[in-house]
Order: structure tokens, then C-alpha cells, then sequence
């Protein structure tokens, strides 16, 4: 499928042949929901290991023993957050006000979880690097292409939305009432 | 409040298989389905649409083409969609729950804005499944909801009783 004209969005900058690749990959990656979501951040805290402290109790595991990896409730729920996240994005792909929504109330969630916006840099080059690790061959340079032009989009409202909500609170002191999400 | 660790919420396995069946059917038009429960919780309860800061100002019938609203009733989605997935797995429900009553504050909700929500989401299932919505459906949707919401409130209680960071 895809477009025969393979004209960019004006918005994302995918065309509509990059947005079929895309999805059919990240397919590819939900067929082993589990095992893959845990490669993931594996790779995560093996290269960016700083970024082991923001879940609960994570400095006390091992990450090379994989059950202990695995037995980390917050990891566990949070992987099952981020790939039902990632699943509203891969459906949105085509509609560049609902994805840019979408991302940026994303991006604003990770506030209360001392999350900085240059945080989200590193999980870029952690999914190119676990996406080449799923898909093998299958992650051709057309393939690659096309994650790196909508992760380019994506890292950017993530990042805007919370760097809002870190200047909103630093504005209100913390103190707002009907922020929401 | 619960102690009994070992269920955070007991469902039979033909329970969680039609919680399943009946959400892969919903989960098809996640902002629409999303905007059919806001909109019916709004129906039932005017006050809980005052919480919504992004959009409390927009008419209903705005609200379904409004993207800050699209985005929401998606994520709302979304996270009953991670509840779905996790049925099989009580330590990752308790977190998955708890960490819905915490992204309710601030701002400071009414717990019982969880309630009135419980009867929006079971109406949209109806809508979706129509004559498939069947007394079994109705049980293993208020026993799922049951314990999210008790859970979902404990989780809202101690995030309001944290200071701002």
C-alpha cells in the first residue's frame, strides 16, 4: 500500500508510504509485546544509565539477570504503559493535529515522574537501536528513514508538552487548581 | 480499603476472555468511543466537565473535533486498553490502577467523579455491542471497574496527600 505520490505532510513530514512502514514494523514489535518492550529498556539503562533511578527500586536490580529485570512492578507496568502510548501514536500517524495532541499530553504526563525533556534524546536512539535489534534485515534504510523523520516529530511535542508543565509549575508554585492533563 | 493482596481485583478467566472480546470491539475508534464516555459522564453529571481545564469552555457539540479533546478521551482509552492487557498479571494491575487515581491530581478531583464515569464507560460498551452487551458483559466490566476505582481512589488520596515536588 502507500501512496503513489509520496508527498510529505505539511505537519509530520511522513509521506504516506513511510507511515505504512512504520506501523507494519512496530506490528512487528507488538507480536512479542512483552520481550520486546523489556529489550527496549534494557537497552535504555545499559547506554543511559542514569535513567535507572526514575523507577522504583530499579538501582537494586541487576539488569543482566533477566528475572530479576522482569520482576520490577513499576518497570513492568510502565512498559505496558508506554507500548499502549506508543500504540495511540502509531493509529494517529495520519492525523497530525490528533498525534501532536497526543504527544504533548504524553510528553506533559512525565512530570511528576522527574523526568527531564532531554530524557526523551536518549529513548531515540534507544528505539532505533531496539527496533534494529527486532526486525533484523527487515530494517532497511527506507525503514529507518521513516522512523527517524516521525521520531523527529514525536521527540519534539514530547519534549514541548513537558517543558510547559515544568514552566507551569514553576509559575503556580505547584499550587494550580484544574491544570489537568 | 482492600489488604488482601492477593486480589487486587478476582476475575474468572471466561470473565477476562469477554473483557477482552467486548474491547478489542471498542477499541476500534478509540477518540470516538473515548468521546462517547466523556460526553455521556458530562450528560449525567454537568459539575465533572468543570475539571477540564482544556476544554470546559467548548459546547458538547464542539467537543468530538476539538483535538485537546480528541487527545484525552484517547488516553482514556489508552489506559483502559493497558488494564486489558494486564489482566493476567494482579502486581502490574494495583500499579496500572493506583497510577490512574495519581494522574488525577492535581487537579484535585472528587473521588466520586470515578463513579459517575463507571456508568459512562459501561453505556459506551453498550452502544458499541449492542445486542452482544449481555448481562455476563455488564458483570465482568463492574467487577473490572470495581477494583480499578477502589484502587484508582487510594492512589488519588496519597498523590493528594504528597506535596508538589
Amino acid at each position: 500500500m502507500g501512496s503513489l505520490n509520496g508527498t510529505a505532510d505539511d505537519v509530520t513530514g511522513l509521506t504516506a508510504n513511510q507511515i505504512d512502514h512504520i506501523r507494519d514494523s512496530w506490528q512487528v514489535v507488538m507480536k512479542n509485546k512483552r520481550a520486546n518492550g523489556f529489550a527496549i529498556f534494557r537497552i535504555l539503562f545499559t547506554d543511559y544509565p542514569f535513567t535507572r533511578k526514575l523507577f522504583r527500586s530499579m538501582d537494586q536490580v541487576d539488569i543482566d539477570v533477566p528475572e530479576q529485570f522482569e520482576k520490577n512492578i513499576a518497570l513492568r507496568a510502565h512498559i505496558t504503559r508506554f507500548l499502549a502510548s506508543f500504540g495511540t501514536f502509531m493509529a494517529a500517524l495520519d492525523q497530525p493535529e490528533d498525534l501532536q495532541q497526543l504527544l504533548y499530553d504524553t510528553g506533559k504526563s512525565h512530570l511528576r515522574h522527574s523526568v527531564k525533556p532531554e530524557y526523551f534524546d536518549a529513548l531515540g536512539n534507544v528505539l532505533m537501536k531496539g527496533l534494529g535489534a527486532v526486525l533484523g534485515a527487515d530494517f532497511t534504510e527506507e525503514v529507518q528513514g521513516a522512523w527517524a523523520a516521525a521520531w523527529g516529530f514525536f521527540v519534539t511535542h514530547l519534549k514541548h508538552g513537558l517543558e510547559d508543565a515544568i514552566r507551569h509549575r514553576a509559575e503556580t508554585n505547584g499550587n494550580a487548581a484544574g491544570t489537568g492533563e | 480499603m482492600s489488604t488482601d493482596r492477593s486480589a487486587v481485583v478476582s476475575l474468572a478467566e471466561g470473565e477476562k476472555a469477554i473483557i477482552r472480546r467486548t474491547w478489542a470491539i471498542a477499541s476500534r475508534d478509540m477518540a470516538g468511543n473515548g468521546a462517547n464516555i466523556l460526553l455521556k459522564m458530562f450528560e449525567i453529571n454537568p459539575e465533572t466537565k468543570k475539571v477540564f481545564a482544556k476544554f470546559r469552555d467548548i459546547p458538547d457539540n464542539q467537543l468530538r473535533s476539538t483535538p485537546r479533546f480528541r487527545a484525552h478521551v484517547t488516553r482514556v482509552m489508552a489506559s483502559i486498553g493497558t488494564v486489558v492487557s494486564a489482566l493476567d498479571d494482579q502486581e502490574v494491575l494495583l500499579d496500572l490502577f493506583k497510577d490512574i487515581g495519581k494522574k488525577h491530581h492535581p487537579p484535585r478531583i472528587p473521588e466520586e467523579y470515578f463513579d459517575v464515569i463507571a456508568g459512562a464507560i459501561l453505556c459506551m460498551l453498550q452502544r458499541c455491542l449492542g445486542t452482544d452487551y449481555t448481562a455476563e458483559v455488564d458483570a465482568a466490566w463492574t467487577k473490572l471497574y470495581g477494583g480499578l476505582s477502589r484502587h484508582a481512589k487510594d492512589g488519588l488520596k496519597e498523590a493528594s496527600a504528597m506535596k508538589a515536588p
